[in-house]
């Protein structure tokens, strides 16, 4: 059942272009203007076969008007869509195969579960003992067999969102498109609806495109994450890449929380960048595959669990830099201390610390020097502003999403 | 109980004791000169409301349902043209539907005997028609009084299809064409079922009243034309025969609920509550 597992996930993360057979939906600088607003704008990327591909980004950021270009709803102004190697740029959506499973459900709500999810193969002819062990299947798939009979107002939310699910994926679309799904779930159901989406993707093996706002979301399931910003798409990686090395600070940011700290490329031999901390000191941090340019300006990156007091045992190498600090907050959080750190320049940090880091012995208002293992930091090829120096959000749950959104 | 007293006086008072005077006057002995109608338990009125007077009771039904047809046929596409196309101007073009209710029913009917009169504007293009003759005439035809039916309660059936319409979501048409829907068969399968209590009240709205119209006939039809309206208006009006007048209304209003309840089995009356 399973075509995802025949072939190996990693080869088509480094160079999707490369997969053989060629990639199920491709787009081609396809940019979306509205009137005089850019909603996308020179979108361009691949994704492969049995592949779930997550489009992340703020509200507006473009995610859902780029989902709609691929389902039909939207033609794009310029570029071109197309489905397995063939245009599809202003084909109707009825022509298309690909489906979709809607933010508000969509479900049919004279119709019952069955002649719900079994509208598409009914569209398409298919013969009546035939829809109804696929029906049957799919409802089995979605592990709601026994409310076939049942009226949409008469499911809960999360069982209307399966029946969608179950709806969209009977017809076997080349490509599933889900547009922020779990949404209207609470966190609870929403935790169990992302693990049950993974599965259900595994078991149909169906390239699923995904959309959300939410960061975390997209981390748990994903195999492959764009994160979207006013329309473009800043970065496309897998979740360890785009959480350890972002391509921008806006990615940097929206992905959990960083660190942010201006910098200038003082020198860079082979994979080693020197670069002016504008404290007074000097760090040593990763290229991450790049040449910087020496006297440019920069950002390094250096996620909360990473920043440990000096002292404390470093995992990943020997210590990059140190900056001087005043403990600002404490608080206890269960697994972690959240610490948090003003540099002399006004700017706020922010560390995770264990047990192992002895937080116990910290006070607030008093010094401390912070250090972090070499690897631990990345040097954002982009400058920002003094004031935006420091962490980024204040806080990991999704309330941070929301209040970028 | 307590709570319910206000609604059980009000249908006491104003339901149950005029059918009750309707039913016992139905049931009297037919008024001759200088005598008054007594109550006789007298069933004539009734047999001869059958057997007197069919071909009305016929004309009654087939207008009133012809009118019911032209109504949907006209007034849904136009409901459905307001409330997907309508956008800002919604409110305006559903205010135009009711305007002309600022002018008196019977004066907008009237002005209709002299658009379709002999020598108003439409006859002349009506005779140019092959399979008319030159004497052609549209006044005092059964087709004037449908179309005065028509006319005078189509803005029944718009305003509640246009309601029904109104509250669908129409991104359930995106989901059927993005299960593989034409946008005719998104429409047939998903936007009009969902529509069809708005066009079931609509019709109960235009059928009931136009089933019992005179003034329709009275202005635009003839002596060949006649529906029960009619009849029960002559009844009590000029002949003064009560108790036949009763047993008309009676008979009309029973055959309605009947034909209602048929009707409500077939549509589902359920519908209306969603």
């Amino acid at each position: 059942m399973s075509r995802s597992t025949d072939q190996d996930p990693g080869s088509t993360l480094e160079d999707p272009g490369a997969v053989a057979g060629g990639p199920v939906v491709r787009l081609e600088r396809v940019t979306k203007h509205f009137g005089d607003f850019v909603a996308v704008e020179e979108a361009d990327f691949d994704i492969a076969e049995g592949e779930f591909f997550s489009m992340l980004g703020p509200s507006g950021c473009g995610k859902t008007t780029t989902l709609r270009m691929i389902a039909g709803f939207e033609q794009p102004t310029a570029g071109r869509i197309l489905l397995q190697g063939r245009d599809v740029s202003r084909t109707p959506p009825h022509k298309r195969d690909v489906n979709t499973v809607f933010q508000n459900y969509a479900l049919f709500p004279h119709m019952d579960v069955f002649d719900n999810v079994a509208f598409g193969l009914r569209n398409r002819k298919v013969k009546d003992a035939e829809v109804r062990t696929r029906v049957h299947e799919m409802l089995e798939v979605v592990r709601l067999p026994e409310f076939a009979q049942r009226r949409p107002n008469q499911l809960s939310g999360g069982q209307q969102q399966r029946i969608a699910l179950a709806r969209a994926l009977v017809n076997m679309p080349k490509a599933l498109l889900l547009d922020e799904p779990l949404g209207a779930l609470d966190l609870k159901l929403r935790q169990v609806m992302q693990l049950e989406l993974k599965r259900i993707q595994r078991d149909v093996g169906i390239t699923f495109i995904f959309v959300t706002h939410d960061q975390e979301e997209a981390l748990t399931m994903s195999d492959r994450i764009a994160v979207m910003t006013q329309g473009r798409v800043d970065q496309i990686g897998t979740p360890t890449e785009i959480y350890g090395h972002p391509a921008t600070t806006f990615v940097a940011g929206f992905i959990g929380t960083a660190n942010l700290l201006p910098v200038k490329v003082v020198s860079q031999t082979g994979d080693q960048v020197t670069v002016d901390s504008r404290l007074g000191n000097q760090f040593r941090v990763p290229a991450g595959g790049r040449t910087h340019a020496v006297g440019s300006d920069a950002t390094i990156m250096i996620r909360p669990e990473r920043l440990v007091p000096a002292g404390a045992p470093l995992h990943g190498g020997e210590a990059a830099g140190t900056i001087d600090c005043t403990v600002t907050s404490l608080v206890f959080q269960g697994p972690v201390v959240r610490c948090q750190v003003q540099t002399s320049t006004g700017a706020d940090l922010v560390a995770h610390l264990g047990p192992e880091d002895d937080p116990a012995s910290l006070a607030v208002g008093s010094p401390i020097t912070m250090t972090w293992a070499y690897d631990g930091a990345y040097l954002v090829p982009e400058a920002i502003d003094a004031d935006q120096a420091g962490v980024t959000s204040m806080d990991d749950d999704e309330t941070a999403a929301v209040a970028v959104g | 109980m307590g709570m319910l007293s206000p609604g059980v006086i009000w249908l006491l008072l104003f339901f149950l004791v005029p059918v009750l005077i309707l039913v016992k006057a139905s049931l009297s002995s037919t008024p001759r000169r200088f005598i008054p109608p007594t109550f006789s338990w007298d069933w004539s009125n009734y047999t001869a409301a059958f057997s007197q007077y069919q071909p009305q009771f016929v004309r009654s039904f087939g207008y009133a349902g012809t009118a019911t047809i032209l109504a949907i046929l006209i007034g849904y596409p136009l409901a459905y043209w307001i409330a997907t196309q309508g956008g800002r101007f919604k409110n305006l073009l559903i205010g135009l539907v009711v305007v002309p209710f600022f002018i008196s029913y019977l004066i907008r009917t009237i002005a209709w005997t002299s658009i379709l009169s002999d020598n108003g504007p439409f006859v002349g293009l009506y005779r140019l028609l092959p399979w008319v003759g030159s004497d052609g005439r549209l006044l005092a035809t059964p087709w004037a009084v449908i179309g005065g039916l028509t006319y005078n309660f189509i803005s029944f059936m718009i305003l509640p299809i246009y309601v029904s319409l109104e509250k669908i979501d129409f991104r359930l048409t995106e989901a059927a064409a993005d299960l593989g829907s034409t946008a005719w068969h998104a429409f047939r399968k998903v936007v009009l079922p969902l529509s069809m209590p708005g066009v079931f009240a609509g019709s109960l709205l235009v059928f009931i009243p136009a089933a019992g119209d005179y003034i329709n006939t009275y202005y635009l039809g003839s002596a060949k034309t006649t529906m029960i309206g009619t009849v029960v208006q002559d009844q009590f009006l000029k002949q003064q025969d009560y108790p036949q007048a009763a047993a008309l209304s009676m008979v009309l209003m029973v055959i309605i609920t009947t034909m209602v309840l048929i009707y409500s089995k077939f549509l589902g009356t359920e519908g209306l509550a969603v």
